[in-house]
């Protein structure tokens, strides 16, 4: 069963896409709502996936894309999925060349979430 | 710019900004709410800060407000502004409450609510960066539940410094035969409002 490290400011959004991984057997090893503690639970939980909200407050200059980053340098081959909104295109691209894998578009269908999770973990 | 500076293509273009808008709208609220959401074409105003007053009526009535910036090739602000008799009957269906039973002040209703009213924003501004070409980002967004003479006094004080106009669209969409009445206002600065018009070719 794939680990999975939600990350969201929206604490809605976190719990929509963790019932939709559940639902879909997949343990959610932890949430965090800020890029800053994103790099310190990917440090400690060792998830296989994350879902990495491409805008959020900055804690400490770690938004979402700096938070690629910095889990990128700890783990050349982490596997972040970015959860954007539409019309951001820009910052998808930017995240992206961080070392993001893929990203899905809000509001997402259910299949839509599996289908990127499963692809970047190459099921 | 003026009121009295809009013509009528201006407007034409404002309305179909809002009409191509609100179709992206009703298309992200269904996927959100995973249900039917019909959609009415939106009132779309171009209106001087000044008689903001006027079409958000009494000064006591509270809304709840999303306020998020704006940057990019056109800077400015963006409110979203529902009551909270259409929050409460939102934030439910998002959060699996009855009406009756949403607290105003529970963690999850807030943030659904924002969510929502955060999807249906980046609609709207989705539609007005394909037509015009120009890029909009936008911030991380906050909520709050005001009363218009308090908006108001926001607005004259923080965002007259750098805009004059704002763009006003009222949208009606109806999700589960209960209809919520949307009031986005664009406040983008005055250089912006120029680039936009500008780059559809309309002065």
């Amino acid at each position: 069963m794939a680990k999975v490290l939600v990350v969201d400011d929206a604490l809605f959004m976190r719990k929509m896409l963790s019932d939709i991984l559940k639902k879909e057997g997949f343990e959610v090893v932890g949430e965090a709502d800020n890029g800053k503690d994103a790099v310190e639970k990917y440090k400690e939980l060792k998830p296989d996936l994350v879902t990495m909200d491409i805008v959020m407050p900055r804690m400490e200059e770690i938004d979402g894309i700096a938070a690629v980053r910095e889990i990128v340098k700890i783990d050349s081959q982490a596997k972040i999925i970015m959860v954007s909104a539409m019309g951001q295109h820009a910052l998808v691209v930017e995240a992206i060349q961080a070392g993001a894998k893929d990203f899905i578009v809000k509001p997402f269908q259910p299949s839509r979430v599996v289908e990127a999770i499963r692809r970047v973990l190459g099921e | 710019m003026g009121k009295d500076d809009v013509s009528l293509s201006q407007l034409d273009v404002l309305r179909e900004i809002g009409t191509i808008g609100a179709g992206r709208a009703a298309t992200a609220l269904a996927d959100l709410l995973n249900t039917k959401v019909e959609i009415t074409l939106p009132e779309v105003k171009l209106i001087p800060l000044e008689n903001l007053d006027k079409i958000l009526g009494d000064p006591e009535k509270s809304f709840f407000v999303l306020d998020t910036g704006i940057e990019g090739d056109v800077g400015g602000r963006i409110f979203f502004l529902l009551p909270p008799s259409e929050a409460r009957v939102l934030g439910g269906v998002l959060i699996g409450k009855e009406p009756k039973d949403v607290d105003f002040e529970d963690a999850l209703f807030q943030s659904s609510l924002k969510e929502a009213a955060n999807i249906l924003v980046g609609a709207y501004m989705n539609a007005l960066s394909d037509i015009t070409g120009l890029s909009i980002l936008y911030g991380v967004p906050s909520l709050a539940l005001d009363m218009v003479a308090a908006l108001l006094d926001f607005i004259f004080i923080q965002i007259a410094q750098h805009s004059e106009e704002a763009l006003f669209l009222k949208t009606n969409l109806k999700v589960k035969d209960i209809d919520f009445d949307g009031l986005f206002l664009l406040f983008p600065d005055a250089e912006s409002l120029k680039k936009i018009f500008s780059t559809l070719g309309i002065n």
